[in-house]
């Protein structure tokens, strides 16, 4: 099938959709209302309307958040009516990631009951217990007497062997951790393997836009396992993840040895934005933390630039399907991030830094 | 027929009379004000900006912040009249802003026991939701399993003493079922939460409950408890309804107070606004700016009644060459029945000041354009039904003008195809009818068109082009008259839209139409006459333009290079010329082309519908959805391709989108 025939419908739809995303000055009078109630009440002539309501009756930001959670699902699924075969289960792989934190929150919350004893369980309440990709029995997940039942109840999905291979790993070390990390792994290479059907130039998008989001995860890993677990170099190359596009063991081996990972960083930045490497340099940063912060605004920036890129060149192909999906993230993401700086009361400046 | 005249003002008035004449200005909100900039820099040093009592901006603020809250509401203040401006009161902003906040501090308060009151609906729901999923197995063993997040005990305890555990009980999500009374005991089911476990049983305890084997009852019991439940939950949401009514009502209640502050803020931002144009010395006061010159005797009196005549005033007339250079505002005013097509002007651009304002143009050529490609009378009047109605649902809605306009355009799209279609004959694709001008659907299916000089396809695209040539050539005159009044005669004589390029085209007109005809081609020295002068005088205007800047001291010297370049503009100009023109004219093709596909497509459907038998339910089903496709389709296709021709192959001949829109300092200001 040709590239036109796949993408032509999909690629109209989708820009005129992008046409409709929330306009910068929409954000600006969020960010300059004196409430949550008032920020909301700016998103009324937009999609995001009904988030009003849900506040305005339950109070509750973490329940607008899982609306919303709810809403970009939907978004998904919305869209895989219109695509391609191939396409369509890119985009479920995609849609698997939603899945994958899904079930890390319910496998937290039997660790807490299972392991740590914690019976108080207030985010059980904000899990999705209904279909994804897989039917996962969450309640059972999250009710069994013991973590050694889990891997039984995700018999049928690609989870259960993960789970059971780290099952005396959580026992004896006290720690979901390397669960967490295991299943991460699992999806971005469900991922790269998904994208492996698509045509070459579809392919070439993909591997480009995942490519740096692995190698910023790397990144971020790198810093939590060096700083905050200690963990030795060569059990840090064994978790990180083995596609990473521009982070060869070289790079990681020599960023974990040194003292500083910003010159990794750096260099990183500067293949796809160079731009931006001129603020890395410029940005003299020294606590994790602020590390960390620093990474992920460089990963929003660099994804942001890539989509902005796909969005001007050939359109049929896949990138404005992956344009779509990371600008309407981007959206959400924005919106929570206004809402909660609202709850917490953070300066109009702080707000803006953080979501721009 | 063109942008609103406009005038300049240059006013000095006296400083102590500085408020009453904002307040002038600001009532007659006609001013666009300007920054001065025309007196020698030795004279402006000595006047200094107006500096009002309240930065303009923490009032802004203040005002956006009652506006917020307000809205949260559902309320929307108007604009501030006339009269409030007069009786503008001084605003404490300090005590305004404590007063916004109270309120916000109120709500949040409201806000956390909302928080409060969902968590607990939410253990509820688990609670609800446990017991569906693994029913109630009344065992004594079963009753405590550690796979639920749920407990359940059955004891008994002195009836004396159930009221007061209920009561106690009442606060934390639990389920306390009496089930038998025996002598003075009563036997209560008890369903709640683990992590409750530690509370509840000191709570038990206290009331003397003992935990004993369950009675054989308990089996019928689910629906009450059920019951129990979903009261409970029940009455959390109603108490969720009333907190949030609650919060509502906090700005309601003080929405009159808000509404009055907000509309002082607003009057005085506004009064401030105005006077921010003013420079001051320490006696006088100057101020400038564009206004419509018909509004120009009312200003003259209203700044001569505030300032009981101790001003002077100075005039400018806006001169239509120097629109750019000025950077003269523009208004646009047309009667409301143009809205529609004064919207599809705008969304183009807004037009040079003292160029021809389109509107009344556009009219009658989009809804030919449309009228000829969509030429159904049934079709039509569906089309109008629905514009009429958008214009009933949307009027009501805020913030929907544009919607509005929308509808009323696409009643005037079904006006016009009510009209065309009368003239063709057709209705619903059918000929109830004698068609006025000509059958449009017998030409297109080969039955002629009961005209002596319409019969054929190409006698229909005939009739496009010329009405293509013909609004071409109104663009051209219009851009000749925009020439005029600019007084740019080198441009108006010797530039492509101008009379050089209108000769060529006329010629090539004339030329095709005798060669297409007659089979005629003139002679060498006509054809000169005809496509030979133009071309060299399409030649004349770059090193014209070149001389008159070096006679103005402004062009640099003339070289070889400087020549090249004249020759290479002048062939450029001719491609566009013989290339724009004809694909320009050939573009209204598509008005043919749609039209005729408007009659095929109904002529399929009929077809269709006689071969499943003609009669019965599915052959009109066909028809109707044959007929919602087709206005679907080609009301959408008409629509876009009349503006599409409209803005491409009518405005690109006159329209310069270059000017900039009006907006005076005003009462009725939206930002």
């Amino acid at each position: 099938m040709s590239d036109l025939n796949k993408y032509a419908f999909i690629n109209a739809k989708l820009r005129a959709r992008i046409s409709m995303l929330i306009p910068d000055d929409a954000f600006q009078n969020m960010i300059k209302a004196g409430s949550i109630e008032e920020a909301l009440a700016h998103l009324r002539a937009t999609p995001f309307a009904f988030i009003e309501e849900i506040y305005k009756t339950s109070g509750d930001i973490l329940q607008v958040e899982f609306e919303l959670l709810k809403h970009e699902i939907a978004m998904y699924r919305d869209i895989h009516k219109y695509l391609h075969k191939q396409t369509g289960e890119f985009s479920n792989a995609l849609l698997m990631g939603y899945e994958i934190e899904n079930l890390k929150n319910a496998l937290r919350i039997s660790f807490e009951k299972n392991i740590k004893k914690n019976s108080d369980t207030p985010g059980s309440h904000y899990l999705l217990y209904d279909p994804v990709i897989h039917t996962i029995d969450i309640d059972t997940i999250i009710s069994a007497p013991s973590f050694d039942q889990i891997p039984a109840v995700l018999s049928g999905t690609p989870y259960a062997e993960i789970v059971t291979a780290h099952l005396e790993e959580i026992a004896s070390k006290g720690t979901l951790f390397y669960l967490e990390v295991a299943l991460d792994h699992f999806y971005y290479s469900n991922l790269l393997e998904a994208a492996k059907i698509s045509g070459r130039q579809d392919r070439e998008k993909i591997f480009r836009l995942i490519g740096v989001e692995i190698d910023l995860q790397n990144i971020t890993w790198i810093i939590r396992f060096k700083d905050f677990y200690k963990l030795p170099v060569e059990q840090t190359l064994s978790l990180i993840i083995p596609s990473g596009f521009n982070l060869g063991k070289g790079a990681v081996r020599n960023a974990y040895t040194g003292q500083n990972i910003m010159p990794l960083v750096r260099d990183f930045t500067k293949k796809y934005h160079p731009a931006l490497s001129a603020l890395i340099t410029a940005t003299e940063v020294s606590d994790n933390q602020s590390k960390l912060q620093l990474i992920e605004h460089i990963l929003e920036q660099i994804m942001l630039h890539e989509t902005h890129k796909m969005l001007s060149g050939y359109p049929f192909t896949i990138g404005i399907l992956l344009a779509y999906f990371m600008l309407k993230k981007n959206e959400i993401k924005k919106i929570k991030t206004i809402l909660n700086a609202k709850l917490y009361g953070y300066a109009e400046e702080r707000i803006r830094d953080l979501v721009h | 027929m063109f942008t609103t005249p406009m005038i300049k003002l240059v006013a000095i008035v006296l400083e102590r009379d500085r408020e009453k004449v904002a307040e002038a200005l600001l009532a007659e909100g006609v001013m666009q004000f300007i920054t001065i900039s025309e007196l020698e820099k030795t004279v402006l040093e000595s006047f200094n900006k107006t500096a009002p009592q309240l930065s303009l901006e923490i009032i802004s603020e203040t005002r956006r912040a009652i506006e917020d809250l307000l809205h949260t509401a559902g309320i929307y203040p108007d604009a501030p009249k006339e009269i409030n401006l007069h009786n503008r009161k001084l605003v404490r902003v300090e005590e305004v802003k404590k007063r916004v906040d109270s309120i916000h501090r109120e709500r949040e308060q409201i806000r956390e026991r909302q928080r409060v009151v969902q968590q607990e609906l939410l253990r509820l729901e688990d609670i609800k939701k446990q017991i569906a999923l693994y029913g109630l197995d009344f065992s004594a063993e079963a009753l405590i399993s550690s796979h639920y997040f749920i407990v359940m005990y059955i004891g008994k305890l002195p009836s004396k003493n159930l009221p007061a555990l209920i009561d106690e009980m009442k606060n934390i999500p639990s389920v306390n079922l009496p089930l038998s009374t025996s002598e003075d005991f009563t036997n209560v089911l008890s369903i709640y939460l683990k992590r409750d476990s530690e509370r509840v049983e000191k709570i038990l305890g206290s009331h003397g409950w003992v935990k004993i084997e369950p009675p054989a009852e308990l089996l019928k019991l689910k629906t009450e408890i059920f019951e129990n439940l979903s009261s409970k939950i029940s009455s959390y949401a109603e108490e969720q309804n009333k907190l949030k009514a609650a919060a509502q009502n906090l700005v309601i209640k003080e929405s009159g107070l808000l509404k009055e502050t907000w509309t002082n803020l607003r009057v005085t931002e506004l009064f401030n606004r105005v006077q921010s144009y003013f420079k001051h010395s320490t006696r006088v006061m100057l101020f400038s700016g564009w206004l419509p010159a018909s509004t120009k005797e009312h200003l003259s009196q209203k700044i001569h009644g505030a300032s009981e005549g101790r001003c002077y005033l100075e005039w400018y007339e806006a001169k239509n060459a120097d629109a750019e250079k000025e950077k003269i505002p523009v208004q646009i005013r047309n009667p409301r029945l143009f809205a529609p097509f004064q919207m599809l002007v705008s969304n183009f651009g807004i037009p040079e000041y003292g160029s021809i304002d389109p509107t009344v143009f556009i009219m009658p050529v989009y809804l030919s354009m449309f009228g000829l490609m969509f030429a159904d009378a049934g079709h039509g009047a569906v089309l109008l039904l629905l514009g009429l109605l958008g214009m009933t649902f949307f009027k009501k809605k805020r913030g929907k003008e544009t919607l509005v306009n929308l509808s009323c355009l696409i009643a005037w799209c079904g006006g016009s195809a009510i009209l065309f279609g009368a003239l063709f004959g057709s209705y619903f694709g059918m000929r109830w009818f004698k068609p006025i001008w000509f059958n449009f659907h017998g030409i297109v299916s080969g039955h002629g068109g009961g005209h002596p000089f319409i019969n054929n396809i190409f006698d229909i695209l005939l009739i496009t082009i010329t009405f293509g040539i013909a609004v071409i050539i109104i663009g051209l005159v219009f851009n000749w008259i925009n020439l005029i009044r600019k007084r740019k005669w080198i441009d108006l004589l010797f530039d492509k839209k101008g009379m050089a390029g209108a000769w060529i085209y006329g010629a090539g007109i004339y030329l095709a139409f005798s060669f297409l005809k007659f089979n005629y081609m003139p002679r060498l020295a006509a054809l000169f006459a005809l496509i030979g002068i133009p071309i060299i005088l399409l030649f004349i205007k770059e090193p014209l333009h070149f001389y008159m800047h070096r006679k103005e001291g402004k062009g640099g010297t003339f070289t070889f290079f400087k020549l090249i370049n004249f020759i290479m503009e002048w062939i450029v100009e001719l491609l566009e010329v013989f290339s724009g023109y004809l694909s320009n004219t050939l573009s209204f093709m598509r008005v043919a082309g749609l039209g005729i596909a408007h009659v095929s497509l109904m002529i399929a459907f009929f077809s269709i519908a006689r071969m499943v038998g003609g009669k019965g339910f599915l052959p009109v089903v066909i028809l109707i959805a044959g007929n919602v496709l087709v206005i679907c389709l080609e009301g959408l296709s008409a629509g876009i391709q009349s503006l599409r021709l409209s803005y491409y192959e009518f405005f690109t001949k006159f329209f310069k989108a270059t000017g900039k829109s009006y907006s005076p300092v005003s009462l009725e200001s939206k930002d």
